[in-house]
């Protein structure tokens, strides 16, 4: 991951595009993770945003990170964040000071939005905190902005 | 201590603790000391199979030790007569951890100069450790 990372900012020089590719990226891989993720968890469906977030701190970080997270939530019932320490992604990285406003996790960020996105939650992410930066955990905070209706498509009629 | 890389470029020297004397050999002099032990090194490193070097030049009083790393960074540590040579190959061993965990940074780039705090912090305290009791 380090190495994909150091490529990408060779490619992009700059810091910004690459942490939007890093969430891309991470997009489309949470869009297929999802499926891996609810055959194993065995589970099928949240009632509420707060068994989703549960599932993913609870169920989802430990099963493809090996760590254990924990949800906070903010006074807006719409909003949570997901709280980690020992970022497997992170080990051994040491952020240089011209990079400092790389967001280095932000692929997590994406597969977060999209796997959601799959199961039609529509939500946006964010790094808000990070071990790399000298936090001392690491935050991604997700907020649910709309349920998108089943889609019909065409072939199901 | 010298960490020195490939082409017999400096990636990091330190002073480490160690008693501040009149017989230290003055800065400008240390570059110099190290490098003329670098030739030394170069006609013994293949003459074994071990990392550790031990003594591999001396200048004035002062012996130069060595250790060559699987990549062939070479770490030289010029010191005062009378640390054991196990002292320093322990020493060593754990710069050489210390070393692997840099290289392991992905925006570290070998043979460049290591300027982490953290890796500078962590060598004086284990210089500090092995031989300032």
């Amino acid at each position: 991951y380090g190495a994909l990372v150091t490529t990408m900012i060779k490619d992009f020089q700059d810091v910004k595009i690459v942490n939007q590719e890093l969430e891309k990226m991470g997009f489309n891989i949470g869009l297929r993770l999802i499926d891996e993720f609810l055959a194993k968890a065995g589970i099928t469906q949240c009632r509420n945003l707060k068994e989703t977030a549960h599932y993913i701190a609870k169920v989802g970080f430990k099963m493809f990170l090996g760590i254990n997270a924990e949800v906070s939530w903010s006074t807006d019932s719409r909003q949570f964040s997901v709280e980690f320490k020992n970022n497997p992604l992170i080990e051994f990285v040491e952020l240089p000071e011209r990079f400092k406003d790389l967001e280095y996790s932000n692929l997590l960020c994406g597969v977060i939005r999209g796997a959601l996105h799959s199961v039609n939650m529509i939500v946006t992410t964010a790094l808000k905190r990070s071990e790399l930066r000298g936090d001392p955990l690491s935050e991604i905070q997700v907020t649910l902005k709309e349920i998108a209706a089943e889609k019909v498509t065409a072939e199901d009629d | 201590l010298a960490i020195v890389g490939k082409g017999d470029v400096v990636i990091y020297e330190s002073k480490l603790p160690g008693p501040t004397s009149a017989r230290n050999p003055p800065d400008n002099q240390l570059q110099f000391i190290v490098h003329q032990a670098l030739d030394s090194l170069d006609h013994k490193v293949w003459s074994g199979t071990n990392m550790f070097m031990k003594e591999v030049d001396r200048f004035n009083n002062m012996p130069v030790s060595a250790f060559v790393t699987a990549g062939h960074i070479r770490f030289m540590l010029l010191h005062h007569v009378g640390i054991e040579d196990h002292t320093i190959k322990t020493f060593f061993s754990e710069l050489y951890k210390l070393y692997i965990k840099v290289a392991m940074n992905p925006f570290y780039l070998k043979n460049t100069p290591i300027t982490s705090n953290s890796f500078h912090d962590r060598v004086y305290s284990l210089a500090k450790n092995h031989f300032f009791r």
